[in-house]
């Protein structure tokens, strides 16, 4: 969808690794939808990605740069950040 | 026997209560238990989760002890998960002398019966591979029979037990005060209603002398408040509950842990349930330096629980239902299987209390 | 040691912008903060500052209004305290706030606060609603709208709100498929809105705006529909639709399913007031709005001395209303610091009383026709998801309901907002499911806020203490 809109420079972001393309000024979760990247986390394998896109369902979580539960509907892109997708298991903590 | 009439009034619904109603009503007795607010929401709704026997004053160990056979059978008696897990309670010991009293303590507790085991250093670092090597750790005291349970559900889980046999229950009805007769306790006011009885119980933990003053007794009671932090739920990293000096940590079953320190417990006149900011600030000031890992981590949420020196003293948890029992023996047969003689009230004017600072003994 | 300030905004959406901009001009001394980058908040949102737009009149009218409401904001702005990309996680004893901007924790002080937290949207719920791909209209409209996104190919547009029609034509000028427009109210009801619409020019053109992209694209428009189901193994693939009778039940031979990409969904826009119940104002519950608002005095008083509350969060009222109340906010604290006489404020409060009453009924008006109608969540399938961040089903909630649960906190032992967004979201779920169980909603009440009031890494935890020794060393 770019007409009409003249986006911040291109620049790069790693999911899980791969190298993804993301413009300045764009927030993560945008870049990640942009490409089809649609799962955030998933818990006990259900699959959880954007929902409000606001900031308020914490659904977007993912691991950025090293700390988890980074809401990344809220967080705007760097270059070369790592981002990845966090899976939780729901078993008793201690089971 | 008129509405507001029962052989026993019990004021205050907390585990200490709800048990206490449940024991009497399943020896035939007809309860009425007054609640301010709802069922198990103050200190036994907030506490910090430990079912402890280990590092008691002497006279409550075979209490607690007792009281874990009670809490073995919760999940078939109540019909309900109420959490309990036995997964151990570990004492850190920070310095040569503490390890020394703690060897002391394990001898004695041993002797009545108490699986405890001193660990050496490195099977502490063993069990709890995340504690920093920057803190200084000569051992540990161990009781793998001590465990911990979910404060959120087993109060209420035990108020519904009692309602279920028999227990009349009214929330949202403080006491106001007291009326005594020829030194007979004879009924409980409230704002709407008067209760009568035979028997009064007093469970209302911080406000328990407020509410004796009503009627001119008096004892020693000190209020502190705890904050705990909680954080997200993380993979498992431990399974006992952790206990030092001047910190406790837990990991609940849902993988959030659960954390305290001494910093943040402040001495208050009323169960102010405000976390402070300073609490914060401490948790920032010496959690990481123990478990360098809670780096990574967020608070989640946060909470303020009660430790009342007097009562039970921010351990009342584990033996809530076992004190059901005892009192109930009191109440139907004038007196306890278990020896309680060294918690009666006369001690304070014999001059025998034992000054206890809030949860550690030694 | 904290900054200390007049009067500190919570929220830079068009309350907390118009507040500001009145007190600033009296001259007090203001901050303003908000976690979003730029001033706007939802409604006013702007695009990223990184990026240019051709032709701005393309962004619709909100983005124009929005884009004078902040020119003003900005030239008073430069006499306050504005605080970006900043949250506030608690209120502290001593009208203290804690803040945390980027990887920093700091404290201020205020001598009154004015709570502007703004709203949110209520979920639609159905089994499926969790999977990747499914959104809020609201959310979708920041996608499409302000990040200039089309994040699929086919969408179906569905719900109860105000933000219905709009987002569907919005994606529509975007140039996506829009295989369905699912109104849960049926477009008859619609029609009542027009004695009331009359007199909203502003708002009457912009419908009509939107009404003709919808017809233009011949997008269906399906009416009285519900989504009732949705499918997909790791985001959505398919939907389904359907109308529903009385008892909640698909009316025989309705039900359509669609090949989709994207499903955006909500049922209603509820406020979302976090620091307000976590600083103890009382809250009242609007039953057609289904949702708790602050309880205020006049004028825009909270039960709380030294603190207000304006805008969505106080009233859902939309952008004008937010806008005029704010003002009107601001004033009353301005008043209330001794910085105008009491018969200014009181003169400015009849301003236009005439135009705000009739927009105030227009809204009214518009909650009720829009209203989802209460308890639908109660009859979905046990296995449908109530809590996402703690996949707890409305089987488990029904069940704890069952074991005496009450209360919302009472409820909580079901796991139900003790994830990471804390019941923001389940909140007005769970909410409908006790109150479908007939018990009284000031019995149920709502979840009791504390600090924090969003996670804080104890990492800067760690960092605030190190500096605060240092600087009391």
């Amino acid at each position: 969808m770019d007409q009409g809109v003249i986006r911040g420079r291109a620049l790069t972001i790693h999911v899980d690794g791969i190298p993804v393309r993301a413009y300045q000024g764009q927030t993560i979760a945008a870049a990640l939808l942009s490409e089809g990247i649609f799962t955030s986390r998933t818990i006990n394998q259900q699959h959880l990605g954007v929902y409000c896109n606001m900031g308020i369902c914490h659904s977007c979580a993912m691991t950025v740069d090293g700390i988890a539960n980074v809401r990344i509907c809220k967080t705007l892109v760097s270059d070369g950040c790592q981002v990845e997708t966090q899976r939780f298991s729901k078993v008793e903590a201690n089971g | 026997m008129g509405k507001n009439a029962a052989d026993v009034i019990v004021i205050g619904g907390g585990i200490v209560g709800s048990s206490i109603a449940l024991r009497l009503c399943e020896s035939g007795q007809s309860v009425i238990l007054l609640e301010k607010g709802r069922i198990g929401e103050e200190a036994s709704g907030r506490s910090g989760g430990g079912v402890r026997q280990q590092n008691r004053h002497p006279a409550e160990l075979p209490l607690a002890m007792e009281a874990i056979k009670i809490w073995a059978a919760m999940k078939d008696e109540l019909d309900c998960d109420v959490g309990y897990r036995r997964y151990g309670n570990i004492n850190y010991a920070h310095s040569p002398e503490k390890l020394e009293s703690y060897r002391k303590t394990a001898e004695r507790e041993k002797s009545i019966g108490l699986d405890v085991e001193i660990l050496s250093p490195e099977e502490t670092r063993y069990i709890t591979p995340f504690l920093s090597d920057k803190i200084p750790l000569f051992g540990a005291k161990y009781c793998p029979s001590d465990g911990t349970a979910n404060p959120l559900v087993v109060p209420k889980a035990i108020g519904r037990a009692a309602r279920r046999k028999g227990t009349e229950i009214r929330e949202n009805t403080p006491v106001l005060k007291l009326i005594c007769d020829r030194n007979r306790v004879t009924a409980a006011v409230t704002e709407k209603e008067t209760y009568s009885g035979n028997t009064f119980i007093n469970c209302t933990g911080p406000w328990a002398r407020g509410l004796c003053n009503t009627i001119g007794i008096d004892f020693p009671i000190v209020i502190k408040k705890e904050s705990v932090f909680v954080t997200e739920a993380i993979p498992p990293i431990v399974r006992p509950f952790v206990d030092s000096d001047w910190f406790w940590f837990r990991q609940a079953l849902e993988g959030n842990i659960h954390i305290a320190g001494e910093p943040t417990k402040r001495p208050v006149d009323d169960f102010d349930k405000s976390v402070d900011f300073k609490s914060f600030v401490e948790v920032g000031r010496w959690l990481p330096g123990v478990v360098p890992y809670a780096r990574k981590l967020n608070i989640l949420r946060a909470f303020t629980g009660l430790i009342i020196a007097a009562g039970f003293s921010g351990h009342g948890f584990c033996l809530g239902p076992v004190i059901g029992k005892i009192v109930c023996e009191m109440v139907t047969a004038g007196k306890s299987a278990l020896d309680i003689s060294q918690f009666r009230y006369s001690r304070f004017e014999e001059g025998q209390s034992s000054k206890e600072e809030a949860i550690r003994v030694n | 040691m904290a900054d200390a300030f007049e009067a500190v905004i919570v929220g830079m959406g068009p309350a907390g912008m118009a507040a500001a901009i009145e007190l600033c001009r009296r001259g007090a001394h203001v901050a303003v903060v908000d976690e979003n980058p730029q001033p706007g908040g939802q409604v006013y949102r702007r695009f990223a500052q990184e990026f240019t737009a051709e032709d701005e009149t393309s962004l619709g009218v909100n983005y124009a209004k929005g884009k004078k409401l902040i020119e003003e904001f900005w030239k008073v702005g430069k006499q306050c305290v504005v605080l970006n990309d900043t949250h506030v996680w608690g209120g502290f004893a001593d009208n203290q706030l804690a803040l945390r901007h980027a990887d920093k924790i700091a404290l201020i002080k205020y001598k009154k606060l004015l709570l502007a937290e703004g709203a949110s949207e209520r979920p639609s719920v159905f089994p499926g609603w969790t999977l990747p791909g499914v959104m809020t209209l609201g959310g979708l409209q920041k996608l499409v709208s302000r990040e200039f996104l089309l994040p699929g190919k086919r969408f179906l547009i569905a719900g109860a709100s105000p933000l219905l029609i709009p987002v569907a034509a919005e994606v529509l000028k975007a140039g996506g498929e829009v295989a369905g427009i699912c109104t849960v109210v049926p477009l008859g009801r619609y029609l009542n809105l027009f004695p009331k619409l009359v007199f909203q020019r502003e708002i009457l053109f912009e419908a009509i705006r939107h009404a003709f992209e919808i017809v233009r694209r011949n997008a269906p428009v399906f009416s009285g529909y519900t989504v009732v189901s949705c499918a997909g193994e790791k985001r959505i693939r398919k939907a389904g639709i359907a109308k529903l009778d009385a008892n909640g039940r698909i009316a025989g031979g309705s039900m359509r399913t669609f090949e989709i990409d994207i499903l955006a969904a909500s049922n209603g826009i509820i406020t979302m007031s976090r620091l307000g119940r976590q600083l103890g104002c009382r809250h009242e519950y609007d039953s057609e709005g289904l949702c708790w608002q602050v309880k205020t005095a006049p004028f825009f008083r909270s039960s709380q001395a030294d603190i207000y509350a304006a805008g969505d969060s106080h009233v859902i009222g939309g952008r004008d209303l937010a806008e005029w109340n704010g003002r009107m906010a601001g004033l009353e604290i301005a008043k209330d610091l001794g910085r105008i006489p009491a018969d200014e404020f009181n003169r400015r409060l009849s301003d236009n009383a005439g135009r705000r009453e009739r927009l105030r009924r227009y809204v009214s008006t518009l909650q009720r026709v829009l209203s989802p109608g209460a308890n639908q969540i109660g009859r979905q399938d046990l296995n449908t998801i109530v809590c996402r961040c703690e996949q707890v089903t409305l089987g488990d909630v029904l069940s704890g309901i069952e074991k005496g649960c009450r209360t919302m906190h009472e409820i909580k032992r079901t796991r139900v907002g003790m994830g990471l967004c804390q019941g923001r979201v389940c909140e007005s779920i769970v909410t409908e499911i006790i109150l479908g169980k007939g018990i009284p909603i000031e019995e149920i009440g709502y979840f009791g806020i504390r600090q924090p009031i969003a996670p804080i890494p104890i990492a800067l935890l760690e960092r605030y203490a190190a500096q605060d020794a240092r600087e009391s060393a």
